[in-house]
């Protein structure tokens, strides 16, 4: 049998924590390896158990939820991490997968769903919506602002370090396209697009990383 | 030659003052040798920020009569396994500072004793100990443990039991120290735990955990444990010494130092307490009050001043202090409202999602030993629960005043809009600009919009079977535009208000009444065969 797949869960609210406990060892191909209650606890414990996916509740008690996905993004390279979150805006949900995560849940998670990611995580990322995709296209064109010299109609170039097919894909997401069609239209296996999804929320994380976590930083003093 | 001398000799500790804060703001030091502060008066607040790369202690001389640590905590978890080895549940102590008749090193110093107890949670089939060096990456210090035991007592009545759980050397026979039976080191810096050798009346191995290093941590785990079982009450007793202190950057903080002279120490220490004589200080003055005659000179200016413009400015103060106070009642009251839909939301949404976990748990054990009814009925209170949280999360986010305008509003809308088609493997067309001003939007509006938007894409995904939703959002000046419309079924809307069922009626009604409540018009078209078209007109207000 494959290695099953490595779990650590942060989640403040002892039920729901309970719960994904249950769900996860109720599946072969999952184990959870750690299951921690605040994000301190977390950013400490969860890097030297090496997990492949962590699943995080962005509303922790202690923290901005973002500055704990950056540090947890750092110290993991190889691990995908899945925000679970509440119906809320896109600006949110787009700071948290630009601070490194690769996808995210909508409370309530239900156990199908919640291995559906797991899995589908590890493949490639959890699909974007629209909203979403032109957030993310937004934010590799600001990285790459073209240079004075340029004539001011001169198309807006997204950032050289997304190769072309990636630049494609995203594009197909802004439309709204789903992976089956974009599959279709650029005559490649639905897998494939979703290894390019995956690749693009990593350049992502590279690139926005810490001025996501500036940002949130910065909103945060602001309010106090 | 002697230049490279030089440098070795004091490379081996820095222990640096970095800034001294009064009150709050950095204070002048000047370069006198030794470097000296002086305190400017009425100061209350003394933060000095050092720096050192091993274990810190600090003193204020003519003040402290001896050195003090910095609170430094090492910790000890109670671990709860599960059938698959993953861990359930961790209960933890911490053990603080240095313990009482420390003798610079863990088996040589007199040991206090500790428990700590906890129930066994359910699933849970082992318990097992942890001892870690740090409670926070600084930690700096040496502890020792001997007699751990656990004491179970079972959920069914009956004696407890006392399981030791002692240290027995490993089997390297030329460095019996080496390891331990049972037990393994672990950590970031995994030779930080280490075995000593007590010699008590019976000399015995002790575990050992010697972290030097701020950066990392070493512990010593069970590698077995011992069998519980639901509901036991177990108890991990243990005696220990410990001397912990930190490395890195700390504050020492002095308030209302009496007027006089003071030098203010800091020093590097080993982990075990013992002293380096690396060291380094900063002497303090604290002048005493004796400048009085030239304030009172200023008093009197002032008081004849003030006497002069007293009277009008405390009229304007006393109006504006009245306009803010109203301003923070208003806020107040938002303030409170937003905890509130946040307890109600967090209270609710968890009991909700535990009722839609069930549920879920329950239809799949039912398949295929129940009738196809009842498995609806599960689905259906499940559904319900889930579209239950929906709603408190979307009164949640409508009652936030900081998603007070449209430029908040309609990518929400958007976003939201999209995820619920795409759950439901519909497609989605989405028409909206990507710019919206920032045109103030009250809560009330905010919710009504969406929940009747959703009415609309809720039906148009139930009841018209489509390929593809449209949603479309124009603003024109202050009137904001959504349309709805798919490319299913359609249905007799003139039908429908006149003779349909009670629910279809009531649906739309309701719908048509929250818009009319905003001021606003809501149109359907349809024709069966020719899909619908849900149409939203409304005129934003001005300051709501």
């Amino acid at each position: 049998m494959p290695t099953p797949i490595r779990v650590a869960i942060v989640e403040d609210d002892t039920r729901l924590r309970r719960a994904f406990i249950d769900v996860l060892g109720s599946e072969a191909d999952c184990t959870c390896v750690g299951a921690f209650a605040t994000g301190t606890d977390a950013v400490r414990d969860i890097p030297p158990l090496a997990p492949d996916v962590v699943i995080m509740d962005v509303n922790l008690p202690d923290s901005t939820g973002v500055e704990y996905i950056a540090a947890l993004s750092e110290k993991l390279p190889q691990s995908q991490i899945l925000i679970v979150t509440v119906y809320q805006d896109p600006e949110t949900t787009f700071q948290a997968l630009a601070a490194g995560a690769h996808g995210y849940l909508v409370k309530p998670v239900m156990p199908d769903r919640l291995l559906a990611a797991i899995r589908e995580v590890r493949e490639g990322g959890v699909p974007m919506t629209r909203t979403i995709a032109r957030k993310v296209i937004q934010a590799f064109r600001d990285r790459s602002a073209p240079p004075p010299t340029l004539p001011a109609e001169a198309p807006l170039q997204i950032d050289a370090s997304l190769a072309p097919r990636e630049q494609q894909v995203l594009e197909l997401l802004c439309e709204g396209c789903y992976y089956k069609e974009i599959a279709k239209q650029l005559g490649i296996s639905i897998s494939t697009v979703g290894t390019y999804v995956k690749r693009i929320y990593e350049k992502l994380h590279c690139t926005n990383r810490y001025e996501v976590v500036a940002r949130a930083r910065g909103e945060r003093l602001q309010e106090d | 030659m002697v230049l490279f001398f030089v440098v070795c000799l004091t490379a081996r500790g820095d222990i640096v003052i970095d800034r001294a804060l009064v009150d709050g703001r950095e204070g002048a030091v000047p370069a006198g040798d030794p470097p000296a502060l002086r305190l400017p008066a009425g100061a209350r607040r003394l933060d000095i920020q050092v720096r050192g790369d091993a274990r810190m202690r600090y003193r204020l001389d003519g003040f402290d009569d001896q050195w003090r640590d910095w609170p430094a905590k090492a910790r000890v978890l109670l671990q709860f396994t599960g059938r698959d080895g993953f861990t359930i549940d961790s209960f933890e102590m911490a053990l603080s500072g240095t313990s009482p008749g420390w003798a610079g090193s863990p088996e040589a110093s007199p040991m206090k004793d500790y428990s700590l107890a906890a129930v066994a949670p359910p699933l849970a089939v082992r318990a097992a100990a942890v001892f870690l060096s740090h409670g926070g990456d600084e930690v700096v210090g040496e502890i020792g443990i001997d007699n751990v035991a656990f004491t179970v007592a079972s959920n069914n009545g009956g004696d407890p039991k006392r399981v030791p759980y002692s240290v027995v050397l490993g089997d390297k026979p030329f460095n019996p120290l080496a390891n331990a039976t049972g037990w393994a080191r672990r950590g970031s810096r995994g030779q930080m735990a280490e075995l000593r050798m007590r010699n008590d009346l019976v000399p015995h191995p002790i575990l050992a955990l010697v972290d030097n290093t701020a950066t990392r941590f070493g512990n010593w785990s069970m590698l077995e444990g011992i069998a519980v079982a639901p509901g036991d009450r177990v108890t991990l007793t243990f005696s220990a010494s410990h001397s912990l202190g930190l490395a890195g950057e700390a504050v020492a903080r002095y308030r209302d130092l009496s007027p006089g002279s003071y030098w203010f120490r800091v020093a590097l220490f080993r982990p075990n307490g013992d002293p380096t004589g690396i060291e380094t200080g900063l002497a303090i003055e604290v002048p005493a009050p004796w400048r009085q005659r030239p304030e009172v000179w200023l008093a009197g200016i002032v008081l004849i001043g003030g006497a002069v413009f007293g009277i009008a400015r405390t009229v304007t103060l006393r109006r504006m202090k009245r306009r803010l106070e109203e301003v923070e009642r208003a806020h107040a009251l938002e303030r409170e409202r937003t905890r509130i839909a946040r307890d109600l939301h967090d209270e609710i949404g968890a009991g909700l999602t535990e009722i839609a976990m069930q549920n879920f748990w329950v239809y799949r054990e039912l398949q295929g030993a129940a009738p196809s009814a009842t498995l609806d009925r599960v689905e259906k209170a499940r559904q319900s629960a889930v579209d239950l949280v929906r709603s408190v999360d979307a009164i949640v986010w409508a009652v936030n005043p900081a998603n007070d305008t449209l430029d908040r509003f309609v990518p929400y809308l958007t976003h939201s809009v999209e995820q619920f088609l795409e759950a439901a493997d519909v497609r989605a067309r989405i028409d909206v600009p990507d710019d919206m001003p920032s045109l103030p939007l009250a809560g009330a509006t905010r919710h009504s919009l969406f929940l009747v938007i959703r009415e609309a894409v809720n039906n148009a995904v139930k009841h018209a079977v489509p390929t593809a939703v449209g949603l479309v959002v124009r603003l024109a000046g202050k009137r904001l535009s959504i349309t709805i419309a798919d490319d299913g079924t359609g249905f007799d809307a003139e039908g429908v208000a006149a003779t349909g069922t009670a629910a279809q009626r009531s649906g739309l009604a309701n719908m048509r009444r929250r818009i009319a409540e905003l001021g606003g018009q809501l149109t359907i078209q349809s024709q069966p065969g020719s899909g619908t078209k849900v149409v939203i007109d409304v005129a934003l207000p001005g300051m709501s």
